[in-house]
């Protein structure tokens, strides 16, 4: 019996510890991957869900798949060579192509980061505060947030950020929902609507196309980088994406059924979601409202963080420059300097109400669609390389998968594109 | 003085105008003065080397001698294309990492050499071709820009592992970092890398390096390396850091490494390593200590020792600890009486610390308690924050138990 005892403790020790080292490794997957659902991406969920209800989530479980697998690539490159996607990009390609790249991708990311400062415009005119006021506030502490803090405690900021991700499940529960139906909808065959209805395709292509961005390859890459993290974690890294793949789907899925059993049964249309969150009061209450409200808090928060930082950490890595959160300001000017000054930009362009967000989100979308596919192949042709990856090289049927996966994706993300100007979604 | 990136991919002629190729990279020995030695051209047909002895001039076109001969890589050769340009690299007098946007060429007594690196925005800029509209944009703006140049002595190539670089000359430069800093930007490169650099160090300063690493690429190295190098470098770190890298190597492993050590630290190790499999200080930690910082004063640790401690079984120590929660001093009970009230901490602690990790075997522990005669250790992790003590009472009865049990 002793010796029962021992080994049962033993095996729970064991447990612990790989528990602990779990955690130690915890953040990038999770983070970058629930930030692809910000403020845009919110957006698109609830328009579609108002529009198609849960068939709007159809097919979600090969979506989660691929997801895992294309940020799994950029986890393994960064985790075994330790080196950004930007760092890669300039030593094979050289300066003018990273310049070209760099340039491209600041200019999507600018377009991410208007979206998500009108998401949190939106999210304080719910809140029914003085927007203006608030708006200025909050840009200058996250400013302030960004600077000085270092890595652990700003990733303690962004992971409390997601647990307010949760009052997506609330208000989807406050919509008393028939899950089986919705369960039925998003997991098997949609028999709420006409599957073979082009329009419909579209829509649920728009759906992937927000979960899955070009910033969102260069962050998973650069934040593991700037956890220091290295080759021993994989095996837990990999768990990790996977799970923050998970989980981005599940909070989209959450915010589907929101919708769905308060506007897509009445039948009411919607165009972000500021509008939904409004439209959603009357059939599910107040409560249900205000969790809404959070949520998009929440979303326009992390992605107002997470893309200007992106942006950071791809400069600082294609033109040679300290650019870690741990580096103090004057260390880490330049990389700071792009992160505010995005910020600033989208700020300033919110504060006039008089400019199009409608076709701004049009051409963001456009230059996401135009830069994956070459990201993907950038990504790709890493991963393959036996001298970067050494014997984490892609290989076999993984290889298939990846490729697989990148090229679906590409497909998907420029189809979602055409569709939008042909005015489908 | 030339910049590289205005010679390379010009087209490459023999001295009666036959056209050979256009130039695709330039070949330099890494010694105090890095002299080009071998061009790289590329052909209709491949990419071919030429010793430099070959070349003519360089002018709008490059000439080389019509009876050129094709040639290989020889040791100490680096490539400037491939492994020096848009690569990282420490520059060393400034202590940090930084970008190579060009390559400066100079011509000394009939011979090329590799002057230094440009770093700054300008050398981006020529590379783009926009050099003379950037200066003219940044004029108008009246902001000068300078090229930021690093002569070959005061850098050091960070990444060795792309191409078949081989180097084994040992490296001088190097000697002037710090190996606690170079330990650092190490860190920051892959396994492989690390193990290409080390190679270039002695073996004195390669242990002092590889010492100041965190514990998971020590185990990476010593994972990779041959045992009798391994055994070579071990000689030079402390007992107890061995026996805590060697008891993550597999019993194989760590036998095969054993068994070069000299027979005196063999002795040593094996003796630690007996006990190591036995039990871990994280069994025994405690978090009965108190924690002050350095800025408060005799008077103020008295009154956090009354208001914290007592409901504490003992209290021998006190541990002092920046605003990152790392331990950095220490003082006993004793100490603190014998200082005037108005006395701040930082000026009567102390800083030497004996510290011990979660994985230390605990007779490590009891014998640098009883070496240094201390009742009880703090414990820290990689970070240097301390995550709580043991003491010399709980270890002992552990011994007891096993001895008399």
């Amino acid at each position: 019996m002793i010796y029962q005892k021992i080994s049962m403790k033993e095996f729970l020790n064991k447990l612990k510890w790989r528990f602990l080292f779990f955690l130690s490794v915890l953040g990038p997957g999770i983070i970058t991957a629930v930030a692809d659902n910000d403020a845009g991406g919110v957006a698109t969920y609830t328009v579609a869900a108002a529009m198609y209800g849960m068939a709007s989530q159809f097919l979600v479980i090969p979506e989660t798949f691929i997801l895992a697998v294309t940020q799994e690539i950029g986890a393994r490159i960064a985790v075994v060579t330790k080196k950004g996607l930007g760092d890669l990009i300039r030593e094979r390609y050289g300066v003018s192509i990273s310049l070209l790249i760099f340039l491209l991708y600041f200019i999507t990311n600018q377009g991410v980061v208007l979206q998500n400062v009108s998401g949190l415009k939106a999210a304080f005119q719910l809140f029914n505060v003085n927007w203006q006021l608030f708006l200025i506030l909050t840009c200058f502490f996250l400013i302030v947030f960004v600077i000085f803090f270092d890595y652990k405690k700003l990733q303690r900021v962004f992971l409390i950020m997601i647990l307010f991700y949760l009052s997506y499940i609330f208000s989807a529960i406050l919509a008393k929902p028939n899950w089986l139906e919705a369960a039925r909808e998003s997991f098997i065959w949609p028999q709420k609507i006409n599957v073979f209805d082009l329009t419909f395709w579209f829509s649920r292509i728009a759906v992937l196309g927000t979960t899955i961005t070009a910033w969102g390859q260069f962050f998973v890459h650069s934040y593991i980088i700037d956890k220091k993290l290295d080759v021993r974690h994989l095996k837990y890294e990999r768990l990790e994406v996977y799970l923050g793949a998970f989980l981005t789907n599940f909070f989209s899925w959450m915010m589907a059924v929101a919708v769905t059993y308060t506007l897509f049964v009445h039948g009411i249309k919607v165009t972000d979601g500021y509008t939904a969150a409004l439209a959603i009061k009357p059939f599910a209450g107040e409560t249900a409202f205000l969790f809404f409200a959070i949520g998009l808090f929440a979303a326009s928060i992390l992605g107002l963080t997470i893309v200007p930082l992106a942006t950071a950490y791809v400069f600082a890595e294609i033109f040679g420059y300290e650019g870690s959160l741990d580096a103090s300001f004057s260390k880490g000017k330049l990389f700071y300097g792009f992160f505010i000054i995005q910020i600033l930009i989208g700020l300033l362009i919110t504060l006039f109400p008089q400019t199009s967000l409608f076709k701004l989100t049009l051409y963001v979308d456009f230059l996401n669609g135009a830069i994956l596919p070459l990201i993907f192949y950038f990504l790709v042709k890493f991963s393959e390389d036996e001298e970067i990856m050494g014997k984490y090289v892609t290989s076999g049927f993984s290889r298939f998968l990846v490729r697989g996966s990148a090229i679906v994706i590409s497909v998907l993300v420029i189809l979602t594109f055409f569709g939008k100007i042909l005015g489908l979604t | 003085m030339i910049y590289f990136s205005q010679i390379l991919k010009k087209k490459v002629f023999t001295e009666d105008e036959i056209e050979v190729g256009q130039l695709d990279d330039l070949v330099f020995l890494t010694e105090t003065t890095p002299v080009i030695t071998k061009i790289l051209v590329k052909t209709k047909t491949g990419r071919i080397l030429i010793p430099i002895d070959f070349l003519i001039k360089i002018n709008h076109h490059i000439y080389i001698r019509k009876n050129y001969e094709e040639t290989t890589l020889s040791e100490n050769e680096l490539y400037i294309l491939r492994n020096l340009l848009d690569k990282q690299i420490i520059d060393i007098s400034g202590s940090k990492i930084v970008r190579v946007n060009d390559v400066v060429l100079q011509k000394e007594k009939n011979q090329w050499y590799v002057m230094g690196v440009d770093v700054g925005i300008l050398g981006i800029l020529r590379r783009l071709g926009l050099s003379n509209l950037g200066e003219k944009i940044l004029g108008i703006l009246k902001w000068r820009l300078s090229s930021q140049f690093l002569s070959w002595g005061e850098i050091q190539p960070l990444e060795l592992s792309r191409g078949e670089v081989r180097l084994k000359k040992e490296e001088k430069k190097l000697k002037k970092l710090r190996p606690e800093d170079l330990a650092d930007y190490l860190e920051q490169t892959s396994l492989a890398n690390i193990q290409k650099v080390l190679r270039l160090l002695d073996e004195k300063m390669a242990a002092k390096v590889i010492a100041d690493l965190n514990i998971n690429y020590q185990i990476g190295l010593f994972r990779r390396m041959l045992p009798k190098k391994a055994a070579t470098i071990l000689e030079l770190i402390d007992s107890d850091e061995v026996v805590d890298i060697l008891f993550f190597l597999s019993k194989k492993r760590r036998q095969e490494i054993l068994n070069f050590l000299s027979s005196e630290k063999r002795k040593e190790v094996n003796y630690l390593l007996n006990f190591h499999q036995t039990g871990k200080i994280g069994d025994f930690l405690s978090l009965e200590f108190l924690a002050t910082y350095s800025s408060k004063t005799a008077y103020e640790v008295k009154i956090q020792i009354k208001k914290e401690t007592a409901d504490f079984y003992s209290l021998n120590y006190v541990y002092v600890i920046n605003e990152n929660k790392q331990l950095i001093g220490v003082f006993s009970l004793h100490e603190l009486l014998l200082q005037d009230d108005t006395n701040f901490v930082y000026k009567f602690m102390n800083q030497n610390l004996i510290t011990v990790y979660l994985t230390t075997p605990i007779e490590i522990a009891l014998r640098k308690m009883i070496k240094y005669k201390l009742s009880a250790l703090p414990v820290i992790d990689q970070d240097k924050k301390i995550l709580g003590i043991v003491t010399f009472d709980d270890l002992s009865e552990n011994l007891y138990e096993r001895i008399f049990k």
